[in-house]
């Protein structure tokens, strides 16, 4: 099948998902309000903490740049996670599997379109952002703007596949929740939501940076000062954690689907 | 060559069970596995634009094999070709020739309407737009969906939704159609309605129809050929209308009385019931000629109203599940 087209209707997909969220905007607005006041309140309180216009030579608009970045990563990915584990537990993935597309293309374009209204919180990041800090100087912006744009996709790709091999967890626990809980959480402290990674300290930082959690967030490192130097080591540690994510989640998968089980004689 | 044929399929799942006795961690590293036998060396052949019922109780193994011949389970043993094609290695390729429609599950996007709906299959199963809007005006004509088309899915009535379904599930034109329970929670005009709708989909396209369902009628209605499965195994693969004279050899006979007469007693007309002045009988035809002993009972009485009838499919086949259980 032509490259070209499957994408055409992987397209297909997530325009009809995407309608369908839109279908439900008043269910979205409550959501994305709460995800723009959690960060904004983080936000804040970093400007209010703030006492010198940089720590450890990171900037306050370096900081909350790096947090809105990390954020924007974050959003809605568990989803993914949820809908693989319902379609286990409740049996549904076995019927989805028939279609002659792949079902994890599927439903990562399915996901594609419900968090694609996510997009909608980065003016709104961007706006905090720039009012309480300003925005950072980088060098070479054109240069770091493709590489941070490089680490984003590289850091939601490694998302989606943690995400997708903790759905299909379920197979094994038939409840990932726990274990979805703590690898959010660990991405959450680890990852640059809450403590941009560039304001920890250089011993704790260079352990962390060689983590999975850490990984799928290196795209909020592009604002800071010092991103062209680390943007090579970045780079490779997160082509390497895709490589063995990878390969983990085919062999998952090929175990996944052995065990396929029947709901209903 | 045979559409569908299956030769000697098996499937064995592997479930671990909770000892009590071996505690948390017990069963954590040493769980107990328990084989459950699902499908057990069954065999049978369908041909092209036939219509099979394929019957048996609850956890009989239907849904497994169903799903086995769909590509979306693994066999544990034995062979099978669907369209001449392998389900377990040719997979994507038979998913174009098959459609399957699981009455529990709704393979619709609930908050878009339907007509989305034929969009999202026709990006599934890679149909060009303009096949996609031509099949689509076949189907809903056929199906009867104009009216509702733009409504979203959550908002249509069974009924509604269930033709929909099934509508969907023809788009990409496939040359089989497996029905796991096609009818179910539908009232009597809805199920009438879909039935006729799928016997004139068979009879203009040939498509090939295995149907599950655990409603007698639509066994009846749909499928001249009727296989039934019990514990995994083949237990009988037969024409339907042969099903009844294979377990029954009886007919029953009602019949209303004048006030205050008792039956008498009839060669041949054995007495199952009696209500007021109606009466309920049955008579071996085995054994009796039906005229025989009708003429006995008409010159002995002046019986106001009779009935003849077979046994009911619904009998027919609580005897089968009972004879193989």
């Amino acid at each position: 099948m032509p490259t070209r087209h499957r994408a055409r209707r992987y397209g297909k997909i997530i325009v009809l998902t995407l309608r369908e969220q839109y279908s439900r905007a008043m269910f979205m607005v409550p959501w994305l309000l709460a995800t723009l006041v959690v960060t904004g309140v983080t936000m804040t309180l970093y400007a209010t903490a703030y006492k010198a216009t940089s720590i450890h030579t990171v900037s306050l608009a370096a900081a909350l740049w790096s947090l809105g970045i990390a954020a924007l990563l974050r959003l809605s990915w568990r989803h993914l996670s949820n809908g693989i584990g319902e379609d286990v537990v409740q049996g549904t993935i076995a019927l989805k599997v028939r279609y002659p597309l792949p079902y994890l293309g599927v439903v990562v374009a399915d996901h594609i379109g419900r968090s694609t209204p996510c997009f909608m919180a980065l003016p709104f990041f961007v706006l905090f952002a720039v009012v309480m800090g300003g925005v950072p100087h980088v060098e070479a912006p054109v240069l770091s703007t493709f590489l941070g744009l490089l680490l984003f996709c590289g850091g939601a790709v490694l998302s989606g596949m943690v995400y997708i091999m903790l759905g299909l967890n379920a197979f094994w626990i038939e409840n990932a929740e726990p274990v979805l809980w703590i690898f959010e959480k660990t991405t959450l402290v680890l990852g640059g939501s809450v403590i941009p990674l560039a304001l920890l300290p250089s011993t704790a930082r260079n352990i962390i940076e060689f983590t999975p959690f850490a990984a799928t967030g290196f795209a909020a490192r592009a604002v800071n000062a010092d991103f062209l130097a680390v943007a090579p080591k970045l780079i490779m540690v997160q082509a390497v954690w895709l490589i063995l994510f990878g390969g983990l989640l085919f062999v998952i998968w090929r175990k996944a689907v052995r065990r396929l089980d029947v709901n209903g004689g | 060559m045979s559409h569908i044929a299956i030769k000697n399929l098996r499937k064995v799942f592997t479930t671990t069970l909770r000892n009590p006795e071996k505690g948390f961690w017990g069963n954590f590293f040493r769980p107990e596995k328990k084989a459950i036998i699902a499908v057990d060396d069954i065999s049978f052949s369908i041909e092209k634009g036939e219509r099979v019922a394929f019957i048996g109780p609850n956890g009989a193994g239907k849904s497994t094999t169903i799903k086995m011949l769909a590509g979306i389970l693994q066999p544990t043993s034995g062979s099978m070709m669907v369209c001449g094609l392998n389900p377990t290695t040719e997979r994507r390729t038979l998913a174009a020739k098959v459609g399957t429609l699981f009455g529990q599950r709704s393979q619709l996007l609930p908050n878009l309407p339907l007509l989305d709906g034929f969009e999202l299959f026709g990006a599934l199963y890679g149909l060009t737009a303009s096949t996609v809007l031509r099949r689509r005006k076949e189907l809903m004509g056929r199906f009867s969906l104009e009216d509702f088309a733009t409504q979203p899915v959550r908002k249509l009535s069974l009924g509604q939704r269930m033709r929909a379904e099934v509508a969907v599930s023809l788009l990409h034109k496939p040359e089989v159609l497996f029905l796991d329970e096609p009818t179910i929670g539908l009232d009597v005009v809805a199920k009438r309605a879909l039935r006729e709708t799928l016997l004139e989909y068979n009879r203009d396209e040939g498509v090939t129809i295995l149907l599950t369902s655990h409603d007698p009628s639509d066994v009846e209605a749909l499928c001249p050929r009727t296989i039934v499965i019990n514990h995994g195994r083949l237990v009988i693969d037969a024409r339907t209308d042969e099903l009844r004279s294979r377990y029954f050899t009886t007919k029953h006979v009602a019949f209303d009385l004048p006030v205050g007469e008792a039956p008498h007693v009839v060669e041949g007309l054995q007495i199952v019931e009696r209500d007021g002045t109606r009466v309920e009988a049955t008579i071996d035809i085995e054994k009796y000629e039906l005229r025989d002993v009708l003429t006995a009972l008409l010159a002995c009485h002046k019986v106001n109203d009779l009935d003849v009838a077979d046994p009911s499919m619904n009998e027919v086949i609580e005897a089968i599940y009972a004879h193989t259980t």
